[in-house]
């Protein structure tokens, strides 16, 4: 059936050749409307608008002093892991280095990475990126702000002057969790679950399982992924499923979602690993250690290195064992202590093993 | 001018009117109560959307998801099949868009791009065909259907992402970026606002006509209305359903497609943060009115981008704007219920003056 593409209600009134003449006009003027957009969609790539009176592009003026950083983060402040640790960095470089500081959160949404990164970097001389998410985006922008230095964390971009990334072994740092967690569980039988399954949090879970396969090669690893680094309800249902299945340790790689966990962790008895910072403080009782990613000090350093000028221009900067970047985390002295001194002096020894090669821990990328 | 508007849709201007005024002086009000003053952060959020070509450049490009998903909605609700489908179908629609851009790299431009455009459309309209296709011929409820091809394409363009697209370079979830050609160009500097916004306009100028104008449009409300009604004054209304909702997919698959092509110039895992969502929440607020959906794509564009520089200049949260929109709709959910109640005052008010005068 084709429609009448005519005025009015009363399809079956109008007829006859009139009537016709004018759906065939109408036609061609849908058909001429849908060409004439086509070219102007194609068209327009030769008008590109550069005009900047009213983009305030002054950073140029704030570069000599360096005095203020905007933080940029994909998700948001509050999840007392990896967003929170950034957050910790430049908060320590307010403090000690007296400079000012601005947070622009995009919440998850990508229509806003484009956004905040341009106004954080009107803001300030330097910019702290945080999230692989910001890949395409942080390249593009970089280049629109030349005087203006990015601290790109999570991901590895080489060869553009304003911008240092830094990159994480997660694997390494995970290796030692599993190697703890398969020295700590009475089932032989363990689990993490992750924000998303994809290659930075598939990092840490290579990591973790050979860490645990090190110390008992035959313990049951299980992951589930939760798909979302912000609903602590769908970090609760993995976790419960993972200890239903058996677990008793869970270490949680998902960001606020693992908050989920560690309430999982409580209702059922079982215990749970942190991730990104020190969390035992959240519940000493069940988290009985947590895997470190040192985000907020690599973040504090490159500050400092750049208000010194002490960088390499377009490098990545690499954050393992080795530099500190990554380690375990067991809390303070007056939390109840899960993890004995021999585990202590083993995961030391790991640790050694893997500074000298002796231990290759494997990487997913 | 006048005949434009019957009474009932002034009637409905005004409360819309009445709503938004109300949603905002409640905003205002829960500024004041956190001790922050309602003039700055409405005027920030204000310069944020409007203010200057950069900030209505970013306002234009948060609506053009909107209005599309908003459109989609608005037809398949007119049309009595409810496609809550639409975040699916962007999400396929976005992805076949992005295959086409890294697959066919040898066409040229303009062809390349109605390809893309094309496959798009196309993928989204057949993900809400099978769903339309149950819900004609089996009477499955198309609401959950939907619901959970959500889900689906999700999930299902997470692997793809993941495994066999996964980019070569830079830890992403993400497919390789879209040859050069197929990119939408930017308009203004520094804002993702591309030549999509014409595309769209266009989109709705036709939707318009189609829906307003068009016998096929006059079906499609009758069908909605009451199908039983429709069927026996010779209306095929399967038929319309079934094409309401490929029209309504095949919109939300475009609004994937343009993200791809405009914005990000790859098919991200998360590339929408909930478009269909909203584009539904505009279409319910103006009643599935293809004009009402524009303006009120613009009007939700512009509180997303102002809520922003709101944020970033007075630290008042951004979410204030979601307090904001869910009141909107709270009003405008018991328009009728509150319309009836002035309506009945009004008339006892008028019945005791008439009452009044004659006693006087």
């Amino acid at each position: 059936m084709v429609y009448n593409l005519t005025k009015g209600k009363s399809k079956d009134l109008i007829k006859g050749g009139e009537f016709k003449m004018r759906k065939k006009v109408s036609l061609l003027l849908v058909l001429a409307l849908i060409l004439s957009m086509l070219v102007i969609g194609c068209g327009e790539a030769e008008a590109p608008a550069d005009d900047e009176e009213d983009v305030a592009v002054d950073a140029g003026e704030d570069v000599a002093e360096l005095s203020k950083v905007g933080l940029v983060v994909a998700g948001g402040l509050g999840d007392r892991s990896f967003y929170d640790s950034a957050n910790e960095g430049v908060e320590k470089a307010k403090e000690d280095l007296g400079i000012e500081i601005k947070v622009y959160e995009c919440r998850n949404d990508p229509s806003l990475y484009t956004d905040q990164l341009v106004q954080a970097s009107e803001y300030a001389p330097i910019v702290a990126v945080v999230g692989h998410e910001f890949y395409d985006v942080v390249q593009e922008i970089a280049e629109e702000f030349p005087d203006v230095y990015y601290i790109y964390v999570d991901n590895e971009i080489e060869g553009i002057d304003n911008l240092i990334t830094i990159s994480y072994a997660e694997n390494e740092g995970s290796f030692l969790a599993g190697a703890l967690a398969a020295m700590l569980t009475e089932e032989d039988s363990i689990g993490m679950v992750g924000g998303k399954d994809m290659p930075v949090i598939r990092n840490f879970e290579v990591g973790y399982r050979a860490g645990a396969e090190y110390i008992n090669p035959d313990i049951k690893i299980e992951t589930i992924f939760a798909e979302d680094f912000e609903d602590p309800a769908k970090g609760k249902e993995g976790a419960t499923a993972l200890y239903s299945g058996g677990a008793d340790i869970v270490f949680q790689v998902a960001g606020k979602t693992g908050e989920g966990v560690f309430e999982a962790a409580k209702e059922m008895g079982k215990y749970a690993i942190g991730v990104d910072t020190d969390q035992r403080y959240i519940n000493p009782d069940v988290i009985v250690a947590s895997m470190v990613k040192k985000v907020g000090q690599s973040i504090y350093d490159t500050i400092i290195n750049i208000q010194n000028d002490e960088i390499e221009p377009g490098k990545v900067v690499y954050y393992g064992l080795e530099q500190g970047g990554v380690g375990m985390g067991y809390g303070t002295e007056d939390m109840k202590q899960f993890v004995t001194d021999e585990m202590k002096a083993k995961l030391d020894e790991i640790e050694e093993k893997i500074l000298n090669g002796e231990i290759e821990v494997p990487a997913a990328k | 001018m006048n005949s434009r508007f019957s009474s009932e849709d002034l009637e409905y201007i005004v409360s819309l009117t009445l709503s938004i005024a109300v949603s905002l002086i409640m905003g205002a009000l829960i500024m004041i109560a956190n001790g922050r003053s309602p003039m700055v952060g409405y005027g920030a959020l204000i310069r944020g959307a409007f203010g200057g070509k950069y900030s209505i450049a970013n306002t234009l490009a948060k609506t053009v998801p909107l209005a599309l998903t908003g459109l989609a909605t608005a037809i398949s609700f007119r049309s009595g099949i409810f496609n809550i489908g639409g975040e699916g179908q962007l999400y396929l629609g976005a992805f076949a868009a992005a295959y086409v851009g890294i697959t066919f790299t040898a066409l040229p431009k303009g062809l390349g791009m109605l390809l893309a455009i094309l496959a798009g459309a196309l993928v989204g309209g057949l993900y809400a065909y099978v769903p339309g296709f149950l819900k004609v011929k089996y009477k499955i409820d198309e609401v959950i259907t939907t619901i959970m091809l959500n889900t689906v394409a999700v999930l299902f363009t997470s692997y793809l992402v993941n495994y066999p697209f996964a980019p070569a370079a830079g830890k992403l979830n993400a497919t390789e970026i879209i040859s050069e050609q197929f990119h939408l160009s930017r308009l203004i500097r520094l804002s993702t606002l591309n030549t999509s916004i014409f595309f769209m306009g266009f989109i709705a100028l036709f939707m318009y006509y189609l829906m307003e104008k068009t016998s096929a449009g006059y079906d499609f409300k009758l069908v909605g209305q009451n199908s039983l009604f429709a069927r026996f004054g010779g209306i095929d209304d399967r038929k319309q359903m079934l094409i309401a909702m490929v029209i309504s997919g095949s919109l939300c698959g475009l609004a994937g497609v343009f993200e791809v092509l405009g914005v990000h110039y790859r098919f991200l895992q998360h590339i929408s943060p909930g478009y269909a969502w909203d584009g539904m929440l505009v279409a319910l607020i103006v009643k599935n009115n293809p004009i009402g959906v524009m303006i009120m794509s613009i009007f939700f564009g512009a509180l997303k981008t102002g809520s922003i520089a709101m944020e970033n200049a007075t630290s008042i949260p951004s979410e204030l704007v979601l307090v904001i929109q869910s009141i909107i709709i709270l009003f405008i959910a018991g328009e009728r219920g509150f319309k009836d109640k002035f309506k009945e005052w009004n008339l006892r008010r008028r019945v005791g003056q008439k009452a009044g005068e004659r006693n006087a």
